[in-house]
Formats: structure tokens, sequence, C-alpha cells
């Protein structure tokens, strides 16, 4: 009975000293951004890592999760008859929810779980202690980098997934379902505001923020070897997702 | 230059430093012996900071590190050196790139400039030709010089080797020795070495100090130590398994 | 492959993101019309819920501008509008607050007036206003047609009102209740006789529960006492076909009154009837909201439905129904066919009478043994008689959810039966016991009844399966059953078929 609670005890030490820990690494994040001289060369780096190199995955998810969606919300809504309005569907769940949340889930998975890797060894093998015995601020050289990266290059892989989705459903719901065209284009057009868009922009920005910060965390208080590089991995992940899916909730909440 | 005064660090409930006091002095080699796991490199990452003490100060030229804020800490560490246990050398950066690390974030040298000095350094250690190799490409060895040339490529006042010859031939490891001696002997630098290895420290020590159970049991030179009575000393130093140091 | 440098990349790819932004922004968000493009109109509304900032501003489903701002005036809600400065507004359009598609955003729709109106100049008001979301249209219309309905009566209750109409009036009632009255007494003079009727029923079914052996002859004397009874009662039923013959005929009269009536009131009529054909002819333009409503297909649709829906729950209250019935059942072992014509009789929904008249055609094996004599000697004859080959059934049914329980007559003996109702009624589970018999055990028949379509269905099982006489056999069947109103219809459609003399 007693371990059950103490068990539960250091299970809330941890929970609060991950937080308090993600904080602070952000707080110091932000600030040493505003520390010239910036670390431009490892920004543009770790942007091209997160955005340039995550752009095949996420092209083939937007357009087949476009083209799913097309196919599900076309039979249902011909049972109503109203097969016009699988373009604002198909356009409107990428633009708010599916863009922003599948991009940021397909990152963390590929970028964040390498994030937390590459910190993680660096960790396990003294390189962090080498940045800070050779009077470099590890939060600002490796960082505050892949945080910005994280925030700028999200919006830009969401835009790209937005519209490879509403392309993937445009090619089934018009060349495979059969939908007028114009109808699909022109309800499309009617019903999505230029507002959805952004607002799924700034969504997939706050989720950059998530990934990125989550698995420099994990990355940063790597220990145990290679194994605790794997779990570091791992842990990012899980965490990194299940925050996406939470802050996902939140902000649609607020924004919609 | 450095004065350690009743330094103790425990890890959760573990004791692993238990009121160590040491001297270290200026210019010269100190060698610190001791059992793996006995606290070595918990020592030595106190002296530079990377971790702070439970109890106890370090003083460095009369101001105590341990009660510096990160910007003094910063300031300090540009008149150290450090050669870490795995060489920790960036497997992000070729080796040049790895060597003119500290450069490249602490001065405006020209590339040109900063090409030399890469390649004296390198030579200093006895590499050519290495400098656009990666680290997974280099024997252990070798990383370990590269470390080494990186750890002086500043020219610091301090250097720390955490092991320095761990994992090495014995032909590498004199090799290394005598790379360790002909470093120092140029600028007179301090130099702090923690090793279990016994022939590198004979050749290169000018003063030993031995960790044993979070405390120093026995310093002085060579010679001193050679001939103290010591049973702790003499069964590390003879490499016996009996005696008063309990093989767990 | 040109090398790029990390920044390269990353700008290219930024590049495209943009261009993608752009790209899709501009054309979600349709053609912007600038402050300065265009000019202003305003409407007041009472209600404008549900109407955004932005929202567009159609002629004829084109969209020539946008809702510029929305405010609070007097309580009224101003609405600015920004026309594209091509497009002329008249004075007499209508403002209409419409919602696109089934689930979509409001706009304004202003629907054209004449071509020669004058049109609005900027900064000008729009007076002409319909306001409805579509539950208050159709309530808008219905208040509408009340009114309409209203005027309609009234010229009617002018026409038949004054003293002459009054009493022709008087006329039709007293008319109407001689017949009532009539058709009374010849109702009243057969009660009797039905009265005696059931007297008969009570006292056999007594006799039923009696004496289960001699039931057989029980029946025979209610044979014979229903017979009795028409005999009996023959008389009596002539005299009320003649009582109904003379109630036609005053029926006769009373049209020749109302014929007359109609004669002196011919003139009034005639005007009624010409404000009426005014009317019409206002609906027929489209005028009015009578007139909308008969013009516009979607609203009679709707009043179609509406109607259709108040009817269905109408019936469900008077439900009582009759249903008239046939099926015949193949038995194997028999190698013959057992007919049964049916009436169901069903006052409620959960509660029914059934009535059956049954052909078996192995009917009951009695043995009757006739003593002749003859010239002294006496000769017995035995005779096996398949008799009673046509029995009958009078039983009463109660539905409780999807079982039924019934009791009576059955084949002509006193019985019980059940059935459950499986699949929205499609399938039924069927067990009978009758004819309750020690020495030969009861007639015990179960089955399985499966509705085709509404009127057919087919029918198979075991019947008799605990008899002593081997008279078990499996049986299948098929059968149908009309509702009365389907017979009506079967018929009147059939007598339309025939031309007429
Ligand atoms: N960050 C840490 N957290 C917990 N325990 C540590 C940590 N660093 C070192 N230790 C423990 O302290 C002891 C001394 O380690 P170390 O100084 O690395 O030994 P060595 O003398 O071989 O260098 C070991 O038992 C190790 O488990
Ligand atoms: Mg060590």
């Amino acid at each position: 009975m007693r371990e059950l609670f103490e068990n539960i005890g250091k299970w809330a030490g941890r929970v609060v000293s991950a937080a308090g820990g993600m904080a602070l690494m952000l707080f110091q994040a932000i600030l040493w951004l505003f520390v010239p001289p910036l670390k431009l060369r490892n920004t543009f780096r770790q942007m091209e890592f997160v955005g340039v190199k995550s752009l095949f995955v996420v092209i083939l998810t937007g357009a087949f999760t476009g083209a799913v969606l097309a196919l599900q919300s076309y039979n249902a809504l011909k049972r109503f008859g109203a097969e016009s309005l699988v373009g604002p569907t198909v356009a409107l769940s990428m633009a708010r929810e599916l863009g922003p949340v599948l991009t940021g889930l397909m990152v963390t998975g590929r970028a964040g779980s390498a994030m937390a890797t590459e910190l993680g060894t660096m960790r396990v093998t003294e390189q962090i202690d080498a940045l800070y015995t050779m009077a470099v601020n590890p939060v600002k050289y490796l960082v505050s980098p892949r945080i910005l990266s994280g925030v700028l290059m999200m919006p830009v892989l969401a835009i790209i997934t937005d519209f490879v989705g509403v392309l993937g459903g445009y090619f089934v719901a018009v060349k495979m379902l059969g939908v007028n065209s114009g109808v699909y284009i022109g309800r499309t057009v009617d019903f999505v505001k230029p507002q959805d868009i952004f607002d799924g922009l700034i969504k997939a920005s706050v989720f950059g923020l998530i990934l990125s910060l989550v698995a420099c965390y994990h990355g940063f208080n790597t220990a145990g070897g290679a194994a605790g590089v794997g779990e570091a991995a791992t842990k990012s992940v899980v965490l990194g997702s299940v925050l996406i899916l939470v802050a996902d909730y939140f902000l649609t909440s607020v924004m919609f | 230059m450095i004065k350690i005064i009743d330094l103790k660090k425990y890890f959760n409930s573990k004791k692993v430093l238990d009121g160590v006091n040491l001297e270290i002095e200026k210019g010269k080699i100190t060698v610190i012996i001791g059992r793996s796991g006995e606290g070595k490199s918990v020592l030595i990452k106190h002296i530079i900071g990377l971790l702070k003490p439970d109890f106890g100060e370090i003083f460095l030229d009369g101001q105590d590190i341990t009660k510096m804020t990160e910007r003094e800490l910063n300031e300090v560490h540009r008149r150290f050196g450090m050669l870490f246990q795995g060489a920790a050398l960036f497997d992000s950066m070729t080796v040049g790139e790895n060597v003119a690390f500290p450069l490249r974030e602490h001065t405006e040298m020209p590339e040109n400039d900063l090409k030399n000095i890469i390649i004296e350094k390198l030579r200093k250690v006895g590499l050519k030709n290495v400098e656009n190799m990666m680290p997974a490409d280099l024997s252990g060895g070798m990383k370990k010089r590269v470390g080494l040339a990186r750890a002086i490529a500043m020219d610091p006042e301090i250097v720390l080797f955490d092991e320095p010859t761990t994992g090495l031939d014995p032909v590498m490891s004199d090799n290394i020795a005598t790379l360790i001696l002909d470093t120092q002997r140029d600028l007179k630098t301090t130099y702090i070495v923690i090793t279990h290895d016994i022939p590198l420290t004979y050749k290169i020590a000018d003063k030993i100090a031995m960790l044993h159970e979070g405390r120093i049991v026995e310093q002085g030179d060579v010679d001193y130590m050679k001939s103290s009575p010591n049973p702790i000393l003499r069964q590390f130093l003879e490499g016996r398994s009996e005696g008063p140091i309990k093989v767990l | 492959m040109l090398k790029l440098s990390p920044e390269a990349k990353v700008g290219i790819f930024v590049l495209i993101g943009i261009i993608l932004l752009v790209y899709m922004s501009l054309r979600v968000g349709g053609i912007q019309f600038g402050r300065q493009e265009g000019y202003e109109i305003f409407i007041k509304f009472d209600s404008v819920a549900g109407l955004d900032k932005d929202a567009s501003v159609r002629v004829a489903g084109v969209e020539v501008g946008r809702v510029q701002g929305i405010t609070l005036q007097n309580n009224k809600a101003k609405v600015v509008l920004r026309i594209s400065a091509d497009v002329k507004i008249g004075r007499d359009f209508t403002a209409v607050l419409k919602t696109k598609g089934l689930l979509g955003e409001r706009y304004v729709e202003l629907v054209p007036g004449s071509p020669n109106a004058p049109s609005i100049e900027p900064g000008g008001e729009l007076t002409r206003i319909t306001t409805y979301t579509d539950m208050d249209k159709l309530i808008t219309i219905l208040n509408d047609v009340a009114v309409d309905i209203k005027k309609v009566s009234g010229s009617l209750a002018n026409v038949l009102g004054g003293t002459e109409g009054e009493a022709s009036l008087k006329n039709i009632v007293t008319n109407i209740e001689d017949i009532t009255e009539r058709l009374d007494n010849i109702v009243k003079t057969n009660d009797e006789k039905f009265g005696t009727i059931m007297t008969n029923f009570e006292a056999f079914s007594v006799l039923l529960k009696e004496k289960g052996p001699e039931i057989t002859d029980g029946l025979q004397a209610v044979s014979d006492n229903l017979n009795e009874v028409i005999a009996e009662n023959r008389d009596t039923l002539k005299d009320g076909f003649g009582n109904l013959k003379a109630a036609t005929a005053k029926l006769g009269d009373t049209m020749d009154t109302i014929n007359k009536l109609a004669k002196n009131v011919e003139p009034k009529i005639d005007e009624s009837v010409n404000g009426i054909n005014s009317i019409v002819k206002k609906i027929d333009k489209g005028e009015g909201t009578l007139g909308k409503l008969v013009n516009d297909t979607t609203v009679h649709d709707n009043f179609n439905k509406t109607l259709t829906g108040i009817n269905s729950y109408l019936g469900k209250v008077e439900s009582f129904k009759t249903f008239i019935g046939y099926r015949g059942e193949y038995l194997f072992d028999a190698s013959d066919t057992k007919s049964y014509l049916s009436l169901t009789l069903q006052p409620k929904a959960d509660k029914y009478y059934l009535l059956e008249i049954i052909d078996d055609p192995r009917g009951k094996k009695t043995t009757t043994t006739t003593d002749t004599a003859v010239a002294g000697t006496t000769t017995t004859t035995k005779e096996v008689k398949t008799s009673d080959s046509l029995k009958f059934s009078v039983q009463v049914a109660k539905r409780f959810k999807d079982l039924a329980l019934r009791g009576g007559i059955i084949e002509s003996t006193g019985g019980v039966g059940m059935d459950y109702y499986m699949f929205k009624d499609r399938l039924r589970f069927t067990f009978e016991a009758f004819d309750f018999d020690k020495k030969r055990n009861p007639h015990l028949k179960a089955g399985l009844r499966f509705s085709l379509n509404k009127y057919f269905f087919i029918t198979g099982g075991y019947d008799d399966f605990v008899s002593k006489l081997k008279l078990a056999s499996p049986y299948l069947g098929i059968g149908f059953h009309f509702e009365d109103e389907d017979i009506k219809y079967l018929l009147s459609s059939a007598s339309s078929a025939i031309p007429k003399q």
C-alpha cells in the first residue's frame, strides 16, 4: 500500500519535473534566440531536416488522407443526395484538423524521434558536456534551432498537406466517383474561408513547437547508454503525439 | 591554482564523493587514480562545473566556481580544455570542424588562419590529412588524439583528461602519454589526469592522488607514492585482488 | 545533380509553401470587394439571425456584393450592403434572407421588381423586405391561407344566410333527421333477432364447456338454431329491406328540396362563384401568399407530405380494420387441400375476432348405424361417413407485443391457440390445440407463416401431430388476405373498368 503511494508520488514528481523542465527549456531556448549570434547554420540544417526531408512522407499522407476522406464522405453524403459537399468536407477537414494534426504526427514520428535520438546520443557520449566545457551553451546551440525550425517548418508542411489532400480528394471524388468537377471546386470555394486555413497553420506551428520541445527535452535528459537513447526516442514520440492531440482539442475549442 | 575543500556528492542516496580535499598546482600534471566507479569522472566534472556539489567548495584562483553564475562559468570555461573518456567528438562534423569548433565559436579568426591552426594542432597530436574524415571513421586512439587536439585548440590554462588511455593498446597508451607530456611541456599548462593506468601515471605524474571510497586517501609525488606503506595504495599500485580494497 | 545548400533547399521549400498558401486563400476567399469599389445601400430587417459580415449579396443567385456591416438601429438590424458599381438595384427590389444549400450560410438575396423602376442611389435604403426562415415562411403562409378561407366561408355564409336560406337548411336537416330515424328503426327491429342469436351462441359455448364429447351434437343444435333464427326472422328482414327502400325514396325527395333551394339561391351563388373566380385568378397569377403557396411546388409537396402524415396519424387512431382472407394448406399424408375462408374484425391494434369457415377434406369420420326395418327383418347398415367436412371457427384474440393468444371455437370444437410474431410481423409461429378428446388425443397443430408482401403469404408445418388416428401430416400452403380498404379499391377500379350505360 505504501509502495503504491510512493510510486504515485514518484510518478507525480516526474510529471511535474518534466513539465517544469520543458517550460524552463522553452524559456531558455526562446531567450537564447535573442542573444546574438543566431546559430543560422544550425537552424537552416534543422529546417532542412524537419521541413524539406519530411516533404515526401507528408505528401503521401496528405494525398491518401484526402482520398480516403473523399471516399468516406461521398458514401455518407450520397445518402442525403449531398455529394456536392464532398469537396468542402475534404477541404475543411484537411485545413482545420487533419492537415495540421497528421503532419504533426508524421513529423513527430520522423523528425521528433530523430531529434531525440541525436540529442540523446550526444548526451550519453558526453558531446553535450563537451559543448558546455567549450563555453558553448548547449540550449542555444542545439535546442533553439530545433524549436525554431519546428515552429517555422510545420506550417509550410501543413499547407502542402492541405493542398495535396484537396488534390487527392478531388482525384477520388471527380475522377473516380464522378462528382462534377465544377461543383466540387465551387462548393469548396463557397464553404472554406481563408480563416480556416490560417487557423490550421497556427495549429501546425504550435504542434511544431510541441514536437520539437518534447524531443529536445527527452534527448537532453537521456541517461543509460544506448538503451536510454532508444527510450528517449520512444518517449518523445509518444508524449509528442499525445500532446499534439490534446493541444489540438484546446486549440480547436478556442479557434472555431 | 585549484583547491578542492571537503567536496561531497550524492546521487539519490548513493554516496560518491565523501569529503574530497585536494590541491592542484599550476603548471603541473596531477594524476588522480582510483578504481572504476570510484567517482573520478564525477570529481573532474565538478572541477569544470558540469556538476554541482552537495557540499564543499572548489576554488579556482581564489574564486569558488561552485557558486558561480552560468555567465561567469562560461568565462571560466574558456580557460579550460577537456578530453572526455570517449573523446566526445561531434559526430555530425568532420575532424577539422571538430578541432576548429571552439575557435569558430569564440574567435573571429579568418578561415585561412583557422585552417593552419587545425593542421598544426593535429600535427601536434601526430595526425596528418585527417581533417576531412568523419569521427565515426577513426580508430579509438585517433579519436582520443583528435579530442586532445580540440582540447588544446584554444591554448587553455588547464586541461582535464578523463581516462585518456582506457581502451587503448599499450603501444598507443604510451604514445598518448608522450603526447600529454609533449603538449604540456611547451606552455607549462596545468594538466589534471584521471586514470587507473599505472604505467601512464608513473610516466607523466608530477603529483599523484588516490581516490578511494569518496576520499583522497594518499597524495604525493611519484617517489613518495611508490614508497608509501598505505595498504590501499599498495594493493592498487601493485594490482592485487587481495587486500583492504573489497572487490564486489 | 545540383548540390544545394541547406539554406537554398529551405528557401525553395518555404517559397512553395507561401505560393500554395496565397493561392489557396485567394481561391477560397473569392473575389474581394475592395472598400473603394462599388457603392453602399442599406436595409432594415427585423431580425438578421445567422447573417454574418461579409456574407454574399446576390441577385438571381449571382453574387453582386457583400454585407459591409450589421448594426442595431431602433431595435432593428441595419444591414449595409456594398454592391459592385456595375449593378443597379431597383427601388422595388425585395430583400430576402436566404440560406445557401441544406446547411449552408445565410446570404441576402435581392429579388428584382419591374424593369422600369428607378434604381436606388448610393447610400439609399431598400424598403421592400420579406423576412422568414423556412419555418416562419410556412407559418406565414398558413396564416394567409386561414384568412383566405375565412373570406370564402364568409361569402358562403352570406349566400346561405338570410331567412330563405335558413328555411332551406332547416328543411335539409329535418330530412336528414327523418332518414336517421328510419335507419335507427331498422337496426332496432333486427337488434332483437341478433340478441336471440347471441343468446343461442352463449348457450352453445356453455355447452362446449360442459360437455366436451357432446360438442358435436351441440354444434348440430347450434346450426339448427341458426337456421331457425334465420327462418323466424325472414319476415322481419324483409320489412327491414322495405324500410330501406322507403328511406331511399325519401332521400330522393330530399334531393328535390335541395335542388329547389339551390335554384332559389342561384343568383347569390353566382355572386360568390364570381368572387371565388377572381380569387382563383389571382392565385393563378401568383399574387398574394396563397398564390405563392399554390404555385410553389416545394410548398405544395411539403403540404402533401404534411397531409399524408396527418392521415397516417388519424389512421392509427381509427384503427378499426376488417380483413378477408383465404388460405389453402396441402396435407401431404392426405394428399388433399384444406381450405380456410376467414374474416378478421380488428377493433384495436391488439385485439381481433377471427371467423373462419373451413373445408376439411378429412372431416370427421363418423360411423352411423342405421337400423332399417323392412318387412319384419331388421337390416343394420354401418356407414362410415366423412361428415362435417365444412367446419367453422370463432375466436377472440389478444395481442401482447410479439405474442398473440386466442381462443374460442376452432374447427367446430373448443380450442386455444397462440401466435408468436417475428421480424416485424413478417414471420409468425402458430400453435393451436383443439378437439380435446381423451381417446384420440387433442388436435395439435404447429406451423410457420411467412408474409411475402402485404397480401400474400406462405405457410407450412405439422398438423395433428399427436393424433392417435394416424392423421398426422406435414402441410404446406399459400394464402392471401385483404383489408376492406383494399377490397373497396379493387372493386371500384373493377367497376370503373366496366363501361357505364
Ligand atoms: N549522473 C549520475 N547519476 C547517478 N549516478 C551517477 C551519475 N554519474 C555518476 N554516477 C555514479 O557515480 C559513481 C562514480 O561514477 P564515475 O565518476 O563515472 O566513475 P569513474 O571513477 O569510473 O569515472 C558510479 O557508481 C556512477 O554510477
Ligand atoms: Mg570515468
